[in-house]
C-alpha cells in the first residue's frame, strides 16, 4: 500500500473497522488532551478557556456532540443522494476528518501558543501595535505555525470531501463543495449553542 | 493473450464481429455480429466480473483481496451496473434503427 495513496484518500484503502478504530482513538486522545489544557469544545474546529474547571467526562459529552451533530446532517444528505450509504462510512469520516486538526492542536501546545497569543495580546492592549516588544523569531515561528494550522484546515476538508464521495459515490465537485459548506454551516450554528 | 479491441481505432464507434473461424476445420463463417454485454466492458472490467462470481458476490472478502475498502467496491459495482444498463441500452436502440 503507497504511503502516498494513505494521505490521498484513506477511506479508500482501509477497512471500515480500522478506520473506525483509529477513529475513536484520535476522539478519545484528543478528548483528554483538550480535558488536560483546561479547554472546552465550542465548535468543530475551535475550543475555549472556560471560567471553571472541566471534568474529563464534560470534555467527552461536548466533543461526543461534535461528531454526532456532522454525523446526522452528513448520513441524510447521503441517504438523499445514495440508499446505499452506510452508517459507519458516514461515521468514519466524521471520526478521521479532525485528525489534521488535531495535529494542529498538538503543534499549538507544543509551541505553547496561549503563551504567545498572551503576549501579542498584552503588546496590543499597551500600544504597541506594531508588536515592537514581541520576539521576533517567535512572531516567525507562530507565522509558519498559522500557515501550517491552515493548511491542515484545508487538508481537513479535502478529507471530509473524499470521505463521502467514497461513502455515497459521488463524483460530483458540486456535491464535494456542498458537503464541505454544509459542514462549515453547522459548525457556526452549533456555536451558539455551546 | 492479445486484447479484443472494442472500439473503432478511427471514429470510435463500436466494433462489430464480421468472421469467425472454425481452429480444426477452418470454417468460416461470416456476417455481422454484435459483441455480448460483457465484452464491450474493458478488460480491468470484466476481470472485475470475474473476481465477482468467482468471490460468490461477496464483496467483503473482493475488498480484502483487492486491498480496497468496502464502498470503494461497491461503488465500483455501482458503476458497472450503470455502464451495463447504458450499454444495453444503446445496443437496444441501434438493434431497432437496424430493424
Amino acid at each position: 500500500m503507497k504511503v502516498k495513496q494513505i494521505f490521498l484518500n484513506p477511506f479508500a484503502e482501509f477497512m471500515e473497522w480500522q478506520l473506525f478504530f483509529v477513529g475513536v482513538f484520535g476522539f478519545l486522545l484528543s478528548s483528554y488532551f483538550i480535558y488536560l489544557s483546561g479547554q472546552q469544545f465550542n465548535g468543530f474546529m475551535h475550543f475555549y478557556q472556560p471560567e471553571m474547571t472541566v471534568s474529563l467526562w464534560a470534555v467527552l459529552r461536548v466533543h461526543a456532540y461534535m461528531v454526532l451533530a456532522p454525523f446526522a446532517l452528513l448520513y441524510g444528505i447521503g441517504m438523499l443522494l445514495n440508499r446505499k450509504t452506510r452508517i459507519i462510512d458516514v461515521m468514519n469520516v466524521v471520526l478521521i476528518m479532525p485528525f489534521p486538526l488535531y495535529l494542529a492542536l498538538f503543534l499549538g501546545k507544543l509551541l505553547n501558543q496561549d503563551k504567545f497569543t498572551d503576549e501579542v495580546l498584552k503588546a496590543v492592549q499597551s500600544g504597541d501595535l506594531t508588536l515592537a516588544g514581541v520576539d521576533k523569531t517567535e512572531m516567525l515561528l507562530f507565522g509558519i505555525f498559522g500557515i501550517i494550522s491552515l493548511l491542515l484546515l484545508f487538508y481537513q476538508f479535502y478529507l471530509l470531501a473524499k470521505g463521502m464521495n467514497v461513502a455515497v459515490n459521488n463524483k460530483k465537485i458540486g456535491i464535494s463543495i456542498l458537503f464541505v459548506a454544509l459542514y462549515f454551516i453547522l459548525d457556526l450554528c452549533i456555536q451558539f449553542n455551546f | 493473450m492479445k486484447k479484443i479491441p472494442i472500439d473503432c481505432p478511427c471514429c470510435e464507434a463500436k466494433l462489430k464481429v464480421s468472421k469467425l473461424v472454425c481452429d480444426s476445420c477452418e470454417t468460416e463463417v461470416v456476417g455481422k455480429f454484435s459483441l455480448p454485454l460483457l465484452m464491450q466492458l474493458t478488460i480491468e472490467e470484466q476481470e472485475f466480473v470475474l473476481n465477482f462470481l468467482m468471490y460468490s458476490g461477496s464483496l467483503k472478502e473482493m475488498a480484502n483481496q483487492m486491498g480496497k475498502s468496502y464502498p470503494t467496491v461497491r461503488n465500483i459495482l455501482d458503476d458497472l451496473i450503470h455502464k451495463l444498463k447504458s450499454l444495453a441500452h444503446t445496443n437496444n436502440a441501434v438493434e431497432n434503427r437496424s430493424m
